[in-house]
């Protein structure tokens, strides 16, 4: 017995020294990762986390609206994740709903431009179920014709309760003028006229699926409760070891830099206050990584709530009534988003050439000293996030996205860590400039 | 029904602690957390707010944590909390508000010092409250204009509690708002936030003297002020089925209905109902047997769920938020936007299996596998300490300690039996509000009016055994009632 029990021990030991990422005060991830990337280039991290009562899993598949290049079916990878509860092989609807529900389970997913994640949460009892349950769809899924059509209609209707967001039409439109020939361009959710020919789509996204979901494409990650990690890999690699990885070429998405300068207005009678929108085009992260932490170094020095631009514009100008800014965490290049809710007085106002003045004036130039409060600022936000085993799988997810790398989030902050004042006056010299100002009106007339 | 006020339900532990340890104190250890979390709570809400004062509650909390004080401006307070990513919220209901808060342990003593500079000399400023009433009055602008789904559960929650405290919306309305000034606000927070009617619970690695010094913060706060919470009068009950039917020209109807509850979660009562809403469509799950209907077998829409009491989402998260406890509660159902043309079929749908539930209950099967999944899905809840914090306090408004297992208690304490019984009892399908948000509502009315047939239009054909049910679910009466038309401008107006 107690041979058994030393056995299991170094074996637990073994994996710790395997698959580990240490320590603490090397790396940003303050949880211990034990990570292995199967033989059909899969990856799996396990994340113990103490004190937790649950379990989470968090499955990142690289496909979102970025790898929809072909005319005429944008929205699919989100169309698809619909379809990714609807059944697999060994696992009806009807089961999948039957196991989750015996464990507590919440089951959900998303899809962003350059991915798509499936979660659960559940008893940490149902782990081995569970685990099969998602392998299942992840590899065989059913994709029933009658299934299919009837899930367009959800999609449908998501469709229908965001296109009237002011934001979102505002985002819609400057995104097509701003990313004209990447796959940027479109929503998630793809165009309207995409959507509403979603029925018909039903060979596409058996192809779809076919292309996109493959195992050097997939991370799982799995956080809570686990008392032997080491069994949670082998499961997995036992799971997934008849998931074959055939190497087939993927479409090219050409990223692009060239700065760009769009104009317009939107005019829409309804909308309570008018608003506009002024972006511009950053790198992104997988082709350069520093100039695009520097670019979201910038946004939060220049953009947030509290910074000299945005109280001249609210309180000094009356121009604005509130602002948003956002910069996504993206592999290709996309942008920094600045979006001001105007007051009467803003609707006339040179508002761009204002910003654009804020930016180029010298007195209000990122110091040293602001850079590492904005460091340390990035570094206590995001450690905040890492309250739970799903929400610490969704931030990892979310770093993890870019390049298939689980450890995404210890190069984010050891790169954030080595970023000087010349690569934010390179970044603000580069991009944040009249020929890369792009900017969106909505005014009521 | 009974309302216990918190004191003392908490474990109260303090290391080292020869100080008395107020009543509305509470520290709950979690040392392997670097991650400070503190619920403050207060027995106030917008159930006591001036008919012309809705949504002072939070109008003056969000004033206090985001504006200047009289030492420090605004911009100082907020590069402060932005340097040290300290997280603050507030959650205003009917019977309670709260401020939560979470921060890295390294940031105590900076918080307590904003703490106490914000919540004992808040400057109230006019040209901020200005500026912070146009913000909310732009978003309650946009949520009626753009945000049918949630604009269409205000409504039903207004009608459903006419002239009662509860009908007035703990966020206020646009014309409330635009007539409120710093001095209101001022006057508000003297009046209505002490000691006296707070509770406050604290987890993480806090110092014996940080503790203290946090008490002693507290305990100056407006000590002579002695806010009272009257007693709340029991809702009048509709008479009929009142339709309440707002067009916003839109091609798609967000719907939603809902009906009294004579019991709340401190009554056993409660439980059977929450498996019954829980076994309907707990809230964006597929589990439901609403979403199996009408999303999962037809395709109709995003999503269709059951509340088994007043149900906000926390956040992004598909959970209930904590700080909602109410005295007076209601079992609801939303079913999210559909196509105009299928909002006739979806509450002949609805109704058809609400009387079947009525009639027959929930079969014991059901019945045992939904309570079990509540079981363990409520340790799913909080999203972190400072949620699981404040569902404690929740749960001690309702004189329960001990949140989760309470609630698994509660659970666990109805046989199937009785529990069938409860669920028959409380489905009343003839005093109740229906709300459609969406276009076409004249053909609706008309529908409505006279029983009209509706028959489901299908993106695909689904199958035979779906499409036989759907012929007696067709012949299936609307409920006759009162019918209300607005538009969107009406509310807009009016508000």
């Amino acid at each position: 017995m107690l041979m058994k029990k030393r056995r299991k021990l170094s074996i637990a030991i073994l994996f710790a020294l395997c698959f580990t990422v240490l320590p603490l005060n090397a790396t940003f991830f303050p949880y211990l990762m034990y990570e292995k990337e199967l033989p059909n280039h899969m990856r799996i991290v396990v994340v113990p986390i103490r004190d937790a009562r649950t379990v989470s899993f968090a499955t990142l598949v690289q496909t979102g609206s970025r790898n929809e290049t072909d005319h005429g079916y944008t929205g699919y990878a989100h169309l698809l994740e619909h379809m990714m509860f609807r059944g697999s092989e060994n696992y009806s609807t009807e089961d999948r709903v039957n196991l989750l529900y015996r464990y507590g389970g919440d089951s959900n997913a998303f899809t962003s431009m350059d991915y798509t994640c499936y979660t659960v949460s559940c008893d940490p009892a149902g782990w081995q179920e569970v685990l099969a349950l998602e392998a299942d769809r992840l590899m065989r899924l059913s994709l029933k014709k009658e299934d299919f059509k009837a899930e367009t209609g959800a999609v449908i209707g998501e469709f229908g309760i965001s296109e009237k967001y002011p934001s979102n039409r505002m985002d819609n439109a400057l995104r097509a003028c701003m990313f004209q020939g990447h796959t940027y361009e479109h929503s998630v959710i793809g165009y309207r006229e995409d959507v509403m020919n979603m029925p018909d789509g039903y060979e596409y996204i058996r192809d779809f699926y076919k292309k996109e979901y493959r195992p050097d494409k997939t991370i799982m990650f799995i956080a809570g409760k686990i008392d032997r990690p080491g069994d949670v890999l082998s499961k997995i690699e036992d799971l997934f070891s008849g998931w074959t990885y055939e190497p087939a070429p993927l479409p090219t998405i050409r990223p692009s830099l060239k700065p760009v300068s769009c104009q317009d207005t939107l005019y829409d009678a309804s909308i309570p206050a008018p608003r506009v929108k002024i972006a511009w085009k950053i790198p992104g992260y997988a082709q350069d990584r520093l100039g695009h932490i520097a670019a979201r170094i910038l946004a939060e020095h220049y953009f947030s709530d509290n910074s000299p631009l945005m109280i001249k514009l609210r309180d000094e100008k009356k121009w604005i009534s509130s602002g948003t800014y956002s910069v996504p965490l993206t592999i290709d290049p996309y942008w920094i988003s600045l979006d001001l809710v105007l007051t009467e007085e803003g609707v006339g106002a040179a508002i761009g050439d204002y910003v654009l003045g804020i930016l180029q004036d010298s007195r209000y130039t990122l110091k040293a000293g602001e850079l590492e409060s904005l460091k340390k600022r990035q570094f206590y936000k995001t450690h905040m996030q890492l309250s739970s085993p799903s929400s610490i799988l969704r931030v990892l997810a979310d770093y993890a996205h870019i390049k298939g790398d689980p450890q995404e989030i210890n190069h984010y902050f050891l790169a954030l860590e080595r970023l000087e004042i010349l690569d934010i006056r390179q970044c603000k010299e580069n991009y944040l400039t009249r020929r890369n100002q792009s900017e969106l009106w909505m005014l009521a007339r | 029904m009974k309302k216990i006020l918190i004191s003392g339900l908490f474990l109260i532990l303090i290391a080292g602690c020869d100080r008395e340890i107020p009543a509305w104190y509470t520290y709950i250890p979690h040392e392997s957390s670097p991650v400070v979390s503190v619920s403050l709570r207060f027995d106030t809400g917008s159930a006591i707010e001036p008919e012309d004062k809705k949504g002072i509650s939070r109008l003056t909390m969000m004033s206090v944590l985001e504006h200047s004080t009289k030492q420090t401006p605004r911009s100082e307070i907020l590069k402060e909390l932005n340097d040290r990513a300290i997280s603050e919220q507030i959650i205003v209901d009917t019977d309670v508000s709260t401020f939560l808060f979470r921060l890295h342990k390294d940031h105590v003593d900076a918080w307590l010092s904003l703490l106490e500079q914000r919540f004992c000399h808040p400057a109230f400023a006019e040209h901020e409250v200005d500026l912070l009433i146009r913000q909310e009055k732009e978003r309650l602008e946009n949520k009626i204009l753009y945000r049918s789904e949630d604009f269409s559960r205000d409504v039903l929650v207004e009608k459903l509690f006419s002239g009662h405290p509860y009908a007035g919306l703990p966020a206020g309305y646009p014309y409330t708002l635009k007539k409120l000034s710093g001095e209101d606000l001022k006057a508000w927070w003297e009046q209505s936030f002490s000691v006296n009617n707070m509770h406050i619970a604290v987890s993480g690695p806090v110092s014996p003297d940080q503790q203290d010094r946090l008490i002693e913060i507290l305990s100056e706060f407006h000590p002579r002020s002695h806010p009272s919470f009257p007693e709340l009068p029991q809702p009048d009950l509709p008479d009929t089925i009142h339709y309440i039917l707002i067009d916003n020209g839109s091609d798609v109807s967000a719907v939603c209905l809902g009906w009294h509850l004579p019991f709340n979660r401190s009554d056993r009562e409660f439980y059977p109902s929450w498996i019954f809403s829980s076994y309907l469509g707990e809230h964006r799950t597929f589990y439901g047997h609403l979403m199996k209907e009408l999303r999962v077998k037809r395709g109709f829409n995003y999503g269709d769920y059951a509340y088994g009491e007043h149900f906000v989402q926390n956040h992004y998260s598909v959970f209930p938020q904590p700080g909602h406890p109410r005295l007076y509660q209601y079992f609801s159902i939303w079913i999210r936007p559909l196509k105009n043309q299928n909002v006739p079929f979806a509450l002949r749908l609805v109704f058809h299996d609400l009387e079947n539930f009525r009639k027959n209950g929930l079969d014991s099967l059901s019945y045992v596998q939904t309570k079990d999944f509540l079981i363990s899905y409520i340790n799913l809840y909080a999203r972190n300490q400072a949620d699981f914090l404040s569902f404690s306090q929740d749960y001690a408004y309702y004189g329960l300690e001990d949140f989760p297992a309470s609630a698994r208690q509660g659970l666990d304490s109805t046989d199937y039996q009785t529990g069938q019984d409860m669920i028959k009892n409380a489905i009343d399908l003839h005093r109740m509000v229906v709300v459609v948000v969406g276009g076409d509502t004249g053909s609706l009315e008309k529908i409505l009016t006279e029983n009209l047939p509706a028959s489901p239009l299908y993106t695909t054909r689904p199958g035979a055994d779906v499409l036989k049910r759907d012929q007696a679910i067709e012949a299936y009466p609307l409920p006759s009632g009162m019918i209300e038309r607005y538009g969107t401008l009406d509310f807009l107006q009016k508000h």
